[in-house]
Parts: structure tokens; C-alpha cells; sequence
């Protein structure tokens, strides 16, 4: 489990009298739970994404991963950042060798792993990033979305149990950041691999068990994402937008289709509504 | 009057090396002076290219490539005439205030300290920061929408006539998004807008004509509504369509012929409402 205890952050002692970037944040994140954060830019969603990785420490508080203090020093924290691992807006802030294979064998040849051990999970991790065709080029040759899921499968080959993405479809087009979420969506499922995802974007967040809204370095909001799309005017608020398809249907619903479910998250509901009151 | 007119063009990186790479094939194109023109593709279509090449910072490997009808001979007489706002601007930002960064392109074009003064305040000002409460804010204290305001004042106080955007709301939040996409509709009124995105979402109001691109070609050219209507292949090329678009597409598996293009919320409401109450189909937006 991943266990935020009362924690606050400053960036520097000088702004220890401005509001600090984090302000008593307490959390749990369970194996296998799927969480989306959401907020806006200077919210301090990153900073507590770098926080759980243990790039950062807490100003005062405690974070605690399977037990073990993320201000641990020596095996301690190599056992923390080899359990949690971050994949950033930026594929190229991480990649860091010249060929696919060998920037996502890179993680686990730095573990001191067995030659076979290695080549096993560089496999793996190919595979479920639906990667093999690529594995020999180079990193240079390939598109943003492909970077990314590079570097998700260099992450993953570390066998993490928490996998945290720092808005990974920021720079992505739009079918490529539906079949990466669909991909960690299945991870989680399959490995009960937990994944915390920040993201800008509402119609993400419709697939993930829980939402968190952060607002000026606090939890907002930490619910369904069901609960969370009927505060349309909360979310606009903290310069939030619920997705279009929840107006869609509060709006056809005042027009007369009074049938239609009172929260709507997905197309795909929108759908099934739809073909239910057709058939009967 | 026609700005651009690109016919054939060709462009390839690292020409003659083992790394070439073909960014552009025999793009064909026009482009109008006046007015808001949208350039969209998935990753690699060549999108930044293009606007590299009407900015003057490359020049075509072939084709044909005029600018105001005219082959360019004179590449300073475009480069002073086209701004470019790159990807991520807030990386084109270099000084230590917002008074300094903004002065230092009129700064190099031999004119008055005053005239100087009075070009950075009006281009503040355009992108909405007031002068005397900006122009000494350090640049790295700025938040990530202002700093993308301070490079767009960057751009305007050049005094183009035409500005070139190169997917200017990435990673902005929704509101951040929606103000900067406010500040080009004004921005539109007064000059011709040359706007690249991967998404319709951004350019589906703003734009007047739009220009699909993959693999560095043209595809297809229209209006927003021509362009939404065909919603099934720019989904098909990975092109993220504005959210209403993309219901109306998801909902085609029920109501196989309803129309995608949909500009709000409003418009996808009618065209629901009509298909699933067979006697209004009369209501049509």
C-alpha cells in the first residue's frame, strides 16, 4: 500500500512564508486500485507524483510504500523506487539509450539481474506494450506515442507494483492516449499493478476507480468518478470541465428522453441507454 | 488574396545521409492572407514542417513554393512579415524579465528606445498581461499559461502581419486552454493565423479553412463543418475530433446516418433528439 500521512512541501526554505506547494495530504492507495488525479497547472499534482516516487522528500509528514519510509536511505529507498516507478510528460526526459531493447533493458542490467532474467523481462515488457516489431530500432526513428509506451515498458520491466504517470497523453494524439490508458487498464487488472494517472483531461478519468481533485496543494475531491462528474459547477470552479457526455445527458434528459440514467461517463453507456429504449 | 501557395513540395531531413527522412511529399496547398487556417495531422504528418518552411527558417528541397505569388528571393522581407509561436514557447523565452524579453526583438530592429517601449506594451497588453505589473516580473516566476503569453507578446512586438502557431495548448490546463484560445480569436481579427494541431478540438470554432495532413501530404481541405462531417476518417487517422464530434461518431452504431458535424453541445443535442424521435427528424440543425 501506498500511504501519504499528513504531508506537506515547500520547494525551498525561502518560500517556507509563501502557502506551501502541499498542504496536509493524507491518502491510501491500494495494490491494484486505478486513480486518476486531476487539477490544475501549479495544483501540485506533479509534486506529489515525485513525492511518491521518492525523487522528493516531505517537508513535514510521511510516506510510506509497503511499510517503508520514502525518506529511507541506502537499500531501503532502492527497494521504494524499484516498487514505484514514473513515467513523465516527456518521453525524452527518460529515454536514455539508443535502441528500444536496450533503453528498456537498461532499468533491469542495473539491478545486477541474471543474463536470462533480463532478456525475460525486456520480452515481457515488449509485449505488453505491443512492442516486438520495434525492438531493434532506434529511439530517435520513433513517434512521441511509441516514446511513451518505451518508456512505460522501461518502467514496467522493473516489476513495480505502483506505476505512476505524470500526464503521459499530453503530447500524444488522441487513439494512441486511448490504447495507452487501455493497456495500463489491463495491467492493473491482470498484475494488480496500481496506477496513478494525472492527467488534464475528464473523458479520462471515466475508466479509473477513483478520482482525486487537487486545488492549490489540497485534496479537493477524492470519489468515483460518477460522484465526481455531477459537480459541474464545483469542477468550473477550480477551472475543471466535466466531460461534454454528463451536460449531454443531463441536457437531453430536461428535453424529454427522461429514460436516460441520471450519470453518464462514457459513449459507450450513452449507447447502451440508447439500444435499451429502442428494443423495449 | 492568396499568402502561400505550395505546389509539389517536397522537404527531407538529412538529404544524402542514412538517416533521411521524408517530412514532407508532394504537398500541395493554399493559404489565404486574412484568414484563421488550421493545419491538422497525427504526429509526423509533417506539421511542423510546413510551418518551418512559411516561416522561412528552411526552404523546399522541390516544388514550388510562393509566397504573396511571388517566389521567394528576399527571405528576410517573409521572415519579417511571418511570427513563429513554437511548440512549448515558454522554451523560447531568455531573459531574466518580462520587459527585456519582450523589447529584445524590436531592440535589434535599429529603432528608438521609446518606439521600443511602446511595441512591448502594446503586445503585453494584446496577450491580456498589463505593462507596468508584468514588465518586471522575472520570466522564470511566471505560471506555465503566462509564459506562454510573455512569448507570444515576444512574437507581436515584431509586428507580423501573419502568425504561426505550432500546437499551442499542449499541456495546458482546461482553463488555460480555453483563455489562450480566446486570446487567438482576438488575435484573429487583426491578422492571419496559421494554426497546427494534432486535435479538431482546438480549431473546429476558430478556424476557417481546414487543412488535413498525413505522412506530409495534403488530404483534404474544407471548411470546419466539411471537415466534421467526415469525422469517421480523421478518427481513422488518429486525430482526436472535438468531444461532441466524437459522440455523435460513437453514437453511429445505433443511429448508423447521424451527422457528425457538430459544433456544441446544442447542435449534438438536436441531431440526438431527431434520431431517436423519428417525427422530428424536420429539427435538423
Amino acid at each position: 500500500m501506498l500511504e501519504v500521512k499528513d504531508v506537506t512541501f515547500h520547494y525551498s526554505r525561502e518560500e517556507r512564508n509563501a502557502s506551501p506547494v502541499l498542504q496536509q495530504i493524507n491518502l491510501k492507495i491500494e495494490p491494484g486500485e486505478t486513480v486518476a488525479i486531476l487539477g490544475q497547472n501549479g495544483s501540485g499534482k506533479s509534486t506529489l507524483a515525485k513525492l511518491l516516487a521518492s525523487i522528493l522528500r516531505p517537508s513535514s509528514g510521511s510516506i510510506l510504500v509497503d511499510g517503508l519510509s520514502t525518506t529511507a536511505h541506502g537499500e531501503a529507498l532502492w527497494t521504494i523506487r524499484q516498487h514505484v516507478g514514473i513515467v513523465f510528460q516527456n518521453p525524452d526526459d527518460q529515454l536514455v539509450a539508443n535502441t528500444v531493447i536496450d533503453d528498456i533493458a537498461f532499468g533491469p542490467e542495473n539491478l545486477g539481474l541474471p543474463r536470462p532474467e533480463i532478456e525475460e523481462r525486456v520480452q515481457e515488457a515488449l509485449a505488453l506494450l505491443q512492442l516486438e516489431a520495434y525492438a531493434h530500432m532506434p529511439i530517435q526513428d520513433l513517434s512521441i506515442g511509441q516514446k511513451q509506451r518505451v518508456a512505460i515498458a522501461g518502467v514496467l520491466a522493473m516489476r513495480p507494483r505502483y506505476l505512476l504517470l505524470d500526464e503521459p497523453t499530453t503530447m500524444i494524439s488522441g487513439q494512441t492516449a486511448r490504447h495507452l490508458l487501455e493497456t495500463v487498464h489491463r495491467l492493473a487488472r491482470e498484475r494488480s499493478l496500481a496506477v496513478v494517472h494525472i492527467t488534464h483531461f475528464m473523458h479520462e478519468v471515466a475508466h479509473f476507480q477513483r478520482a482525486i481533485v487537487m486545488h492549490q496543494g489540497r485534496i479537493l475531491f477524492d470519489e468515483t468518478p460518477a460522484q465526481l462528474f455531477t459537480r459541474i459547477e464545483e469542477l468550473e470552479a477550480v477551472g475543471l470541465d466535466v466531460p461534454l457526455i454528463c451536460r449531454l445527458g443531463q441536457r437531453l434528459r430536461e428535453r424529454g428522453l427522461t429514460w436516460l440514467p441520471h450519470t453518464l461517463l462514457s459513449s459507450a453507456q450513452l449507447k447502451a441507454a440508447f439500444q435499451q429504449h429502442l428494443a423495449e | 488574396m492568396t499568402l502561400f501557395t505550395l505546389h509539389n513540395v517536397s522537404y527531407t531531413y538529412l538529404e544524402g545521409t542514412p538517416f533521411a527522412t521524408e517530412a514532407l511529399h508532394r504537398l500541395s496547398l493554399s493559404i489565404e492572407s486574412g484568414q484563421t487556417t488550421a493545419l491538422v495531422g497525427p504526429t509526423k504528418a509533417g506539421k511542423s514542417t510546413l510551418l518551418d518552411l512559411l516561416a522561412g527558417l528552411i526552404q523546399p528541397g522541390e516544388g514550388t513554393f510562393l509566397f504573396e505569388g511571388s517566389p521567394v528571393t528576399d527571405i528576410e522581407r517573409l521572415r519579417a512579415k511571418v511570427g513563429i509561436v513554437f511548440q512549448s514557447p515558454e522554451a523560447q523565452i531568455f531573459e531574466e524579465t518580462v520587459g527585456k524579453d519582450v523589447s529584445f526583438g524590436p531592440l535589434q530592429k535599429n529603432i528608438s528606445v521609446a518606439e521600443s517601449r511602446r511595441l512591448v506594451q502594446e503586445s503585453l497588453e494584446a496577450v491580456g498581461l498589463p505593462y507596468e505589473d508584468f514588465r518586471t516580473r522575472y520570466t522564470y516566476a511566471l505560471s506555465g499559461g503566462q509564459k506562454r503569453r510573455v512569448a507570444i507578446a515576444g512574437v507581436l512586438a515584431m509586428q507580423p502581419d501573419v502568425l504561426l502557431f505550432d500546437e499551442p495548448t499542449a499541456g495546458l490546463d482546461p482553463r488555460g486552454r480555453r483563455e489562450l484560445l480566446e486570446l487567438i480569436a482576438t488575435l484573429k481579427h487583426r491578422m492571419t493565423i496559421i494554426y497546427a494541431s494534432s486535435s479538431l478540438a482546438d480549431v473546429a470554432e476558430l478556424a476557417d479553412t481546414i487543412h488535413i495532413l498525413d505522412q506530409g501530404q495534403c488530404l483534404f481541405s474544407g471548411s470546419p463543418r466539411d471537415i466534421l462531417a467526415r469525422a469517421e476518417e480523421i478518427a481513422a487517422l488518429d486525430i482526436a475530433l472535438p468531444e461532441a464530434a466524437q459522440i455523435a461518431l460513437d453514437m453511429r452504431s445505433v443511429f448508423p446516418d447521424l451527422r457528425t458535424d457538430v459544433a456544441n453541445l446544442a447542435e449534438l443535442e438536436d441531431v440526438l433528439l431527431s434520431a431517436s424521435i423519428p417525427d422530428r427528424m424536420e429539427t435538423q440543425p
